[in-house]
């Protein structure tokens, strides 16, 4: 278990574009993200509900993909397991409504003008712009987003798909959740055929349905990859 | 009473062969990998695209069904407009679904038998333009390919919308 307080005087070192965030920017922890953990919940969920978050019926699959990321970052241990604004969620009610890293069930921003970006939880292209904007000094998940392929994506990455031709900020359509990866692939080469996923809207046949099975040919150009490496938070990350 | 012995020593033989062979199935190891399966109802139709009937009602109830939804999502102040265009089973995605679905995971889960799954499931390709108020709902606007993935409750006799997928 690494919980690491990183100091203000290097988070302030880091991005600070917007007035809305650098309140954040005081003294964070360093929360680990368990990929493990990410596909447990895959496997629990894949076809079912958890009650805590609901769901958006027709069009699930970025509010399931968000909740195995919470679950990644131990969002179902403590006392947070009964509540969808605590952490590792971000509430508008901690960061406020201007600020692009809200990230909570039913909750958005008014921080970009097109509106499904406001909806990182729920929304695909949301979501991966959040983690492609996020930092060491703004509370939430952390990682990149890569655009166009599947080279990095690993268990416990989120990946979405642009239907009509090549994945760009934008375009995204649909959200799934890297379960396992093909044994003997190596990141930064991965393709379609080394991912195994689970998703909802539609449902995956498992909580590890081979990506080509599920999507079926489409290039690998069409994917973005989003990458969770931790989480920063103002409080420790919870144990149990 | 030597013929009678060998007799006796064949016909133990036979019975002891053919038991072994009526044990050996339940002998072999367990496994989670789904069964081959052929997709042929016993009448030659494929699944139940070829069913004029079973189509016809499919596509009535994911009509009422489409239109009550959005009609609830207009009484929440989500969709500003909604105007849906076309409506009818895609044959290529239903065969696609079913051969996804058969012997899988969720199949066991939902009771979805490979027979079960070839006559009572359908996909409905809906096409509609919507424009969504973007401070309540997360979804895209624009002119939406949606699939409703639709099964036969064989209890009420009815096409029930079950999922969903954009494109």
């Amino acid at each position: 278990m690494s919980v690491l307080k990183l100091k203000p005087a290097k988070l302030l070192l880091t991005k600070k574009k917007d007035a809305a965030v650098t309140d954040e920017a005081t003294s964070l922890y360093q929360w680990t993200y368990y990929p493990n953990v990410v596909a447990n919940y895959a496997a629990e969920y894949f076809d079912s509900v958890n009650p805590l978050f609901g769901t958006n019926g027709s069009n699930n699959c970025q509010n399931f993909a968000s909740q195995c990321v919470w679950a990644g970052l131990r969002g179902s241990y403590g006392a947070t397991a009964t509540s969808t604004t605590t952490y590792p969620s971000v509430s508008s009610n901690i960061v406020g409504k201007n600020s692009k890293n809200v990230w909570a069930r039913n909750d958005y921003s008014n921080y970009y003008s097109q509106s499904y970006f406001n909806w990182a939880w729920d929304n695909a292209a949301g979501f991966a712009k959040m983690i492609a904007a996020s930092s060491m000094s703004t509370y939430g998940p952390y990682g990149n987003t890569n655009y166009g392929n599947l080279n990095y994506a690993d268990k416990g990455s989120i990946i979405a798909i642009n239907w009509d031709g090549t994945a760009t900020q934008t375009t995204l359509d649909h959200a799934m959740v890297v379960t396992k990866v093909k044994s003997g692939s190596t990141s930064g080469s991965r393709n379609r055929s080394d991912l195994y996923i689970a998703a909802n809207s539609n449902q995956s046949n498992s909580a590890y349905e081979p990506l080509l099975n599920y999507c079926g040919n489409y290039p690998e150009a069409n994917y973005s990859t989003s990458i969770i490496h931790y989480g920063y938070y103002p409080q420790a990350q919870y144990n149990n | 009473m030597k013929n009678k012995k060998i007799s006796l020593i064949l016909a133990l033989a036979l019975i002891f062969l053919l038991a072994g062979c009526k044990n050996e199935p339940s002998q072999l190891p367990e496994t989670d990998e789904p069964e081959e399966t052929e997709y042929y109802l016993s009448d030659g139709k494929e699944n139940a695209c070829d069913d004029a009937k079973a189509c016809e009602t499919c596509i009535q109830a994911a009509e009422s069904s489409i239109l009550a939804y959005f009609e609830n999502e207009k009484e929440e102040g989500k969709v500003k407009f909604f105007e849906l265009e076309d409506l009818d089973i895609d044959e290529e995605e239903t065969v696609r679904n079913i051969s996804r679905y058969a012997g899988s995971e969720l199949a066991r889960t939902k009771k979805w038998s490979t027979p079960y799954l070839e006559e009572n499931f359908l996909v409905v390709r809906a096409e509609y333009s919507v424009e969504y108020d973007g401070t309540k709902s997360p979804d895209n606007s624009g002119d939406i390919l949606h699939y409703m993935i639709m099964t036969y409750n064989l209890e009420n006799s009815s096409w029930e919308w079950v999922d969903s997928y954009m494109r």
